[in-house]
């Protein structure tokens, strides 16, 4: 019997399951607000919206809260599958090599020095890009070392710690609240999902064209070269789309944790090791976990917002932890 | 010498490693049909030598051609198609299961948007029947028994179906008899019209059973290449090892006792 692709045996079904979960999480962040809307009359609007007061904040507060929470969490999730591949270590994700430190120590210092808030998203996006720059230059002194880059990043992003925490201490009471949401991962001032939208895609694009490289690179870069894989041009990309994802991630959302760290794994125990799989499979898990915990974070204590990266980490860690006890048994189907 | 192009061609060839000389001034020739095995005690380099081979190292200096062309000038994607390597240890990465590894040895032979044709699948489910896998390819590697990984790596390198194969210390994990049939099964296959192999061994006797020619590596930088049967004898092989060894008379070759 000619045996079927493992792809369209297995992967195809995962896929067509989480985008199922991504449409329903879309479904549930557009119903879900103070404003009471049922549900056929979301749908309705959703297509013909007709001037009313549910179709504007429909339009112009959840949708584009909804896509931009979305497409956050996929941006993050994309770049930790990425940063992991590339580290071949379970730990990497973004926040691992200082690349949201770097943002979040820029947006501090711009917010201690009375910058207004247009200057936020340019002191983020400056921020990551230079620590990205910094950790790159620093850690490939002569050969490419993956531990002693994954060491850089991690020093790298304890000194960004201690910046943000010196910053914190100088900070006028004031301004520490929004400080200190932003350093959680806040979505409360969301509303341009253009962006990471477009972002996101253009790099699902380019990571799918690397994505078999990807599976030959799990298994250590002598064993990727030898099958044809041109590994230190491949770690370059990986390298610098990573980095690019969360800086855009960081720049519309400020810091939501583990998001990148736990979605890739997410989707490797169920079953998507391949590439061609796990990286549109984090994308669309990523995308849900956020845009569910964006929905929790500003309907749980509703007219409170809560910062979503404390909802993403409480809602993903369970989640993670079940996962990797259910199916992450020696001999066992994960 | 025959006019046509050697398979793999090494002039003047220097390799060191960590300040040691691992060979120097190496000339070889490799043709098609046949199978040499690199011998020489432990910490030599001939597992570096191997990967100088394989492009993954460069070497001190000297010239490695394949098929006539330069080892730089070959594109990574072609070159894998031209040599493949069974690396002597796994690397412990991300769970993925036997099927998928072994069609991954595919992967030089797609483009890059390519996937996986039927015939690709064919290649590796034949690889992994061929390496007595064929019930455990739904298996995680790391659930797997260091001689069934083994067979995992065998069967990648199948898949991949390179001219030449370069393989390292192929016997590692395997008892006696998986030990015969994997060697049987690489040999036929890379010793066919048109390949040829090339196998670190520790063995004397095994490289004998397999090797048509010999190179070997005393650790100080000199080199000895040539047809089996010039030197895979007691006097040769006792002073490549330091040991004296006596040449026995098995049911299929010599055997190498030490004294």
């Amino acid at each position: 019997m000619p045996s079927r692709h493992p792809l369209i045996e297995r992967g195809l079904p995962l896929l067509a399951g989480l985008l199922c979960l991504a449409l329903a999480s879309l479904a549930l962040a557009l119903a879900s607000g103070s404003a009471d809307i049922p549900g056929a009359r979301v749908w309705q609007l959703l297509w013909t919206p007709d001037g009313s007061v549910d179709a504007r904040i429909l339009h112009q507060l959840r949708l584009p809260r909804a896509l931009t929470a979305f497409a956050v969490g996929g941006l993050l999730a994309l770049a930790g599958a990425l940063m992991q591949v590339l580290l071949r270590n379970p730990l990497g994700d973004p926040y691992v090599l200082g690349v949201s430190g770097g943002a979040a120590a820029a947006v501090l210092g711009a917010m201690l020095l009375g910058w207004g808030a247009a200057w936020h998203a340019p002191a983020a996006f400056a921020g990551a890009f230079g620590s990205m720059l910094l950790v790159f230059a620093l850690g490939r002194a002569g050969e490419w070392q993956l531990p002693r880059l994954l060491l850089t990043g991690v020093v790298v992003a304890a000194g960004w710690g201690a910046l943000i925490s010196f910053v914190l201490s100088l900070s006028p009471p004031v301004r520490l609240p929004g400080m200190l949401f932003w350093l959680m991962g806040d979505l409360s001032d969301a509303d341009a999902p253009l962006l990471p939208s477009a972002t996101l895609l253009a790099g699902l694009g380019v990571a799918l064209t690397i994505a078999r490289d990807l599976n030959l690179s799990v298994h250590g870069s002598a064993r990727a070269q030898a099958l044809g894989v041109e590994v230190r041009r491949l770690q370059i990309i990986v390298y610098a789309l990573a980095s690019l994802l969360t800086a855009v991630a960081v720049t519309t959302a400020g810091a939501v944790g583990f998001v990148g760290l736990i979605t890739p794994h997410m989707v490797r125990l169920l079953g998507g090791s391949d590439h061609r799989v796990l990286l549109p499979g984090a994308v669309l898990l990523g995308g849900s976990l956020l845009a569910v915990a964006d929905t929790a974070a500003r309907t749980l204590a509703a007219p409170l917002q809560l910062p979503v990266g404390v909802l993403t980490a409480l809602l993903g860690v369970p989640v993670f932890l079940l996962l990797l006890n259910r199916l992450h048994r020696p001999g066992g189907v994960g | 010498m025959t006019g046509h192009t050697a398979l793999l061609e090494l002039r003047g060839l220097d390799v060191a490693i960590g300040g040691r000389r691992v060979c120097e001034g190496l000339e070889l020739r490799l043709d098609a049909g046949q199978a040499w095995a690199v011998l020489g005690p432990n910490g030599v380099g001939k597992t570096t030598l191997l990967h100088t081979l394989a492009g993954l190292r460069a070497p001190a200096a000297g010239e490695i051609r394949w098929g006539g062309r330069p080892l730089a000038q070959w594109p990574r994607r072609a070159l894998a198609r031209q040599v493949g390597v069974l690396f002597q240890q796994p690397e412990a990465g991300f769970p993925s299961r036997v099927r998928e590894t072994v069609l991954a040895g595919r992967h030089p032979h797609l483009g890059r948007w390519g996937w996986e044709s039927a015939a690709d699948l064919a290649a590796a489910d034949a690889a992994l029947a061929a390496t007595g896998l064929a019930r455990l390819t739904d298996r995680l590697l790391h659930t797997l028994s260091g001689g069934e990984r083994r067979r995992v790596d065998i069967a990648t390198l199948l898949a991949q179906d390179p001219v030449c194969a370069l393989l390292d210390e192929p016997g590692n994990h395997l008892d006696l008899a998986a030990l015969l049939r994997m060697l049987d099964l690489l040999h036929g296959r890379f010793t066919a019209p048109g390949r040829a192999l090339v196998a670190v061994m520790h063995d004397p006797g095994t490289a004998l059973r397999y090797c048509s020619h010999l190179l070997l590596l005393p650790g100080d930088g000199r080199w000895q290449a040539g047809p089996a049967a010039r030197l895979g004898d007691a006097g040769h092989l006792s002073a490549l090892y330091g040991h004296p060894l006596v040449r026995l008379t098995g049911p299929a070759g010599p055997v190498f006792a030490p004294r």
